[in-house]
């Protein structure tokens, strides 16, 4: 009998590990060995047809030093601690929007779900000639209402802003996984508001907010670290806007569109330092860590008050 | 039951592969062309056996169908080498493709790319096979040589190159009663500010100093001065007191006429370059710093303007012309496998008739001494103007470092903060001289 | 008695403004969140001209077609397509493959690995692309199979975390009597997998499909980086063929991006259920 548990313990274990061995050999060739192996690039100087020479912290030192890849991490934090609760804000409501009764509903789901399907790469060029600001339909909507609209992708103050409203037309994801949230609410915590006399905001704030944090907050992580990988809106708009030139390496006008991931990219595979690349990379992947750490430091904190409501 | 649905699923997934894959095989254009290509190299092949070899040049449009054409003559007039030219636009795939040693044989860059390249030893010193061949490099343009060589390594041949000059508007001027272009840097500005022309509410309709394009700007609306932005050691020297003039003049212009207003005017010309609206062609620029393609374009688009094309001004009439000095050009990859025959392509390409109608095509400027006194190089409009100013031997180039890209990158960023204002040129200046010293120009 | 029916009045009035208040906002979301779209397909039939002119019509001063055949001509638009089809295609099939698997093997086989690898799975998706990017490079580069659709098509055969946690929810789901009656026939785990499991699980490969074929339609980092030749390019990176040395060919780009959009538009209408399924498992539970 014991036997017979032992073997069947033992069996498993040969085929759980032969099930998920796909996953393990992807996880191994695909996410750790990169992860490790880039550790060592950071330390390392080459290019792409040289091998890897250790170089100690010399790139740590040139990051340190290059105001370039402040500049681009400044533009990085700045989009994802920006956008984050604005998309989490437009998705609450069209989330709250959809979730009531009304004609039409379902229409308003779809369009509000669509954008964030759209291939970046088309969904991107569309934008770029929505901003142009001549001919784009956001200043000719604007011109409607006597607004004089900037040139949004060629001035420094406005680029950024057009990146958030861009990224705004795709919270659809969130839109849906905050209305799955609302629905999962209790009603009768509504009810009993209701009884109690609570008007529209202070069931919001008192009872849907709270119930829906964890969510949220997974959502903020998740927004986050896609903002960190912010690359190919900012590449197209700037191959858009510079021409296909041989030798650009620009960052949008006074590189206020250069975010870290396109600073990586240009370090790695036009300025041929992948060296510096790795390390950049590994700054990075330090800066999510933390983040996340703390971000679900405060996940914790928020359900379990939710919990205890 | 279900499991086998599952299956044909599959199974449909890979014949709908199969199935697209066919048919978008016959119905492409491109495809047949691709067939047409190797079936001609084949016959070729039964003949004397050419060797084939590939070449990547950065040009896209209209532009990449003449190369083609161009290539495709090369490769009828001979039976010994077959070049498969292909436009690739994109520089980070030269790179990963030359790492890969999937790369071409042959490249046709810029000039500072092919030193970059060379610095990163992804292509051939042509030092070797000059010598080898004792092939005579006095054939070529001085400068255009100089242009691709670093540290005395030859990177490249070079092919085209160009300059940039003045074109102004005759008519305004004239309205204005100036019968001649201006000479001097404060000259022109003076000019300038009297052509500016506001509408009613106060928008730009008549730009009259050449803000636009912005790469003349940072160029020769600096070098006209006498600025530099690096010494002759090729380091980063952006805070010279001719840089600081270029650019208060410039300031001063944007602040006369607003800073907004001026902006949005580069904005518009910036979607409308080169196009049937551009503002010279319409008569909405005084001055323009263009290169020698603008008059060809002016031509196809049937542009009335009545211009004239003078030497880019000076700090005093002595120092006119200065302007930058680029060059196309051809490097052997490192990677070729044919490096002999590649070579032999580049050396006999960079020589001969195919390369004026590169060059005319283009509308660039020769790099091939003899071009320099052909008729129908000469014939291109504004040419001979542009000839005559490489003749002035004022040209400016850029050094030889690796990091330019990047020195160039922070250079536009201060430049848009002192152009909107959120910084005095000289504010502007010191940052960019402390934050260009950090970036390693190797 | 007067002032009630007048409460009532009021009451009714103020219900009446709300719900046109309410409905004017949601036209005006709508609105906006399909203007792009709108834009898109109105310049498409627009001729050169009229997009540039001024001032900017919604809808064309003369509808034209001719955009979406210059589309075709100016890029190689076909080969493109298939280009695109056919990683896709593979990477689809890849997940569809690898996915169940490993969720099975999380989610019903009791052995040593199933918490490490839940752990680690979440942690990999917390590792951005541009981490790994240059060893992944470097991989593919000593294969020697940069330039080729092997960088963009095998890592779909080893998994992906997202997926795998998606599926890993759906096979829990499943009761576990179901299996036990199979155990007690002494049928092994593969047999059980494939005849049990892998059938029901239809709604969850579907939904998987359907995000594999979005994110490989749409990938546009890895195949900037691998495909070199311009006869390999995706759709995606095709595109970018409109933007010329100073000008782009806005009418003809948005034909092209229309037919772009167009397979993502008539997946989504079809399945539209399992999108919304799969956004709201994974978003919630995971």
């Amino acid at each position: 009998m014991k036997r017979t548990k032992m073997t069947r313990r033992a069996r498993n274990n040969i085929n759980g590990f032969l099930f998920a061995l796909p996953w393990i050999i992807g996880f191994t060739c695909f996410s750790i060995y990169p992860l490790l192996a880039s550790l060592y690039y950071s330390f390392s100087s080459f290019n792409a047809v040289t091998d890897p020479k250790w170089v100690g912290l010399a790139n740590y030192q040139n990051i340190l030093k290059d105001m370039l890849v402040w500049k681009s991490l400044k533009n990085t934090l700045f989009m994802a601690f920006v956008s984050t609760p604005i998309n989490l804000c437009l998705a609450v409501c069209m989330a709250y929007i959809v979730n009531k009764s009304f004609r039409g509903k379902g229409a308003a789901r779809t369009i509000f779900f669509m954008p964030s399907i759209i291939p970046v790469v088309a969904s991107t060029m569309i934008w770029i000639w929505m901003f142009d600001p001549t001919y784009g339909m956001i200043n000719t909507a604007l011109h409607w209402f006597g607004i004089q609209g900037p040139a949004w992708l060629n001035n420094p103050q406005f680029t950024k802003w057009a990146l958030l409203l861009m990224g705004s037309w795709n919270t659809g994801t969130t839109m849906l996984i905050c209305l799955a949230a609302l629905q999962d609410v209790p009603m009768s915590y509504y009810e009993s508001a209701q009884l109690d006399g609570a008007n529209a905001f202070q069931i919001f704030f008192r009872i849907t907010l709270p119930n829906i944090a964890h969510i949220l907050v997974y959502q903020a992580i998740l927004n986050v670290i896609n903002a960190f990988q912010y690359f190919t809106q900012v590449y197209v708009i700037i191959t858009a806007n510079s021409g296909v030139k041989n030798t650009t390496t620009s960052g949008g006008p006074a590189n206020s569109i250069l975010m870290y991931p396109l600073y990586i990219f240009y370090n790695a595979f036009s300025y041929m330092k992948m060296g510096k690349a790795s390390a950049m990379a590994w700054l990075l992947f330090i800066i999510i860590a933390i983040l996340t750490a703390i971000m679900v430091k405060v996940t914790r904190k928020t359900s379990e008050v939710a919990g205890s409501e | 039951m279900k499991r086998k649905s599952f299956m044909a699923a599959i199974c449909m997934t890979g014949m709908v592969a199969s199935l697209l894959a066919g048919c978008g095989g016959t119905s492409t254009p491109e495809d047949k062309e691709g067939t047409a290509a190797t079936t001609q190299a084949e016959e070729k092949k039964e003949g004397s056996e050419p060797v084939t070899i590939t070449m990547w040049y950065g040009i896209g449009g209209d532009e990449s169908d003449m190369m083609l054409s161009i290539i495709d003559e090369y490769n009828k007039s001979q039976d010994e080498i077959f070049v498969d030219a292909l436009s690739v636009t994109d520089s980070s795939k030269m790179i990963v493709a030359m790492s890969s040693g999937e790369g071409p044989d042959v490249i046709r860059s810029s000039n500072p790319t092919a030193l970059a390249y060379l610095k990163q030893g992804l292509i051939e010193d042509l030092n070797a096979y000059v010598e080898k061949d004792g092939f005579d490099t006095s054939v070529y343009y001085q400068k255009s040589l100089e242009a691709n060589t670093a540290d005395g390594h030859l990177a490249a041949l070079p092919s085209t190159a160009y300059t940039i000059q003045m074109y102004y508007n005759k008519d305004i001027l004239e309205q204005l009663g100036y019968t001649e272009p201006p000479t001097t840097m404060e000259e022109m500005y003076q000019m300038a500010v009297e052509a500016t022309i506001l509408d009613d509410s106060g928008n730009i309709d008549v730009l009259g100093y050449p803000l636009f394009p912005l790469a003349s700007a940072r160029q020769e609306l600096v070098y006209g001065f006498g600025g530099r932005w690096w010494d002759e050691a090729g380091n980063p020297t952006p805070l010279r007191q001719e840089n600081l003039d270029s650019l208060t003049y410039n300031v001063k212009y944007r602040e006369q006429f607003g800073i907004d207003k001026v902006a949005s005017f580069i904005t518009t010309a910036n979607t409308n370059r080169y196009t049937e609206k551009d503002m010279f062609f319409a008569g909405k620029q005084l001055f323009r710093f263009d290169g020698p393609w603008l008059t060809t374009m002016m031509e196809s688009y049937d542009s009335d303007v009545n211009y004239g094309i003078t030497m880019i001004p000076g700090a005093t009439e002595a120092d006119r012309g200065c302007a930058r000095f680029e060059s196309n050009c051809y490097v052997l990859s490192g990677t070729s496998k044919n490096k002999e025959a590649a070579w032999k392509f580049m050396k006999d390409y960079t020589t001969s008739e195919f390369v004026k109608k590169e060059v005319i095509g283009l509308a660039n400027l020769p790099a091939y001494m003899p071009l320099f006194e052909d008729e129908e190089v000469l014939a291109v409009p504004a040419f001979k103007e542009f000839i005559d100013t490489l003749k002035a031997e004022n040209a400016v180039q850029f050094p030889a470092i690796s990091n330019l890209s990047e020195y160039v990158a922070i250079i536009d960023e201060y430049l848009d903060y002192i152009y909107n204002g959120s910084m005095t040129p000289e504010e502007g200046l010191k940052e960019l001289e402390q934050r260009a010293n950090s970036i390693t120009l190797e | 008695m007067n002032n009630t029916t007048k409460s009532i009045q009021y009451y009714r009035i103020v219900r009446i403004i709300r719900k046109v208040l309410f409905y004017a906002l949601v036209i005006l979301l709508c609105t906006i969140f399909l203007s792009p779209f709108i834009v898109m397909v109105t310049t498409s039939l627009k001729t050169s001209a009229d997009a540039f002119t001024i001032p900017v019509k919604v809808l064309p001063r003369k509808w034209v077609f001719t955009n979406y055949p210059a589309a075709f001509e100016q890029i190689p638009y076909m080969r493109y397509m298939r280009n695109t089809a056919v990683i896709t295609i593979c990477c689809v099939a890849g997940q569809l493959l690898i996915t169940p698997l490993v969720g099975y093997s999380l989610a019903k086989i009791k052995w040593g690995g199933v918490r490490i690898i839940s752990a680690l799975l979440m942690a990999t998706m917390m590792i951005p692309y541009t981490v790994t990017m240059v060893p992944i490079y470097r991989i593919w580069s000593k294969l020697g199979l940069t330039g080729t659709y092997a960088p963009l098509i095998i890592p779909s055969f080893f998994g992906n975390s997202f997926y795998i946690i998606m599926m890993r929810q759906f096979i829990m789901g499943i009761p576990d009597s179901l299996m036990e009656a199979a155990t007690i026939d002494g049928c092994w785990e593969l047999k059980k997998f494939t005849l049990i499991v892998l059938p029901l699980t239809k709604p969850a490969l579907t939904t998987i499909g359907i995000y594999a074929f979005l994110g490989a339609w749409s990938d546009y980092l890895a195949p900037l980086i691998y495909i070199n030749k311009p006869d390999r390019y995706t759709l995606s990176i095709g595109l970018q063929s409109f933007f010329n040395l100073y000008t782009i060919d806005w009418t003809a780009l948005m034909a092209a991006a229309t037919i772009f959009v167009l397979p993502v538009i008539i997946l989504f209408i079809f399945f539209q259920r399992n999108f919304v399924e799969g956004v709201a498992t994974t978003g919630l539970k995971a």
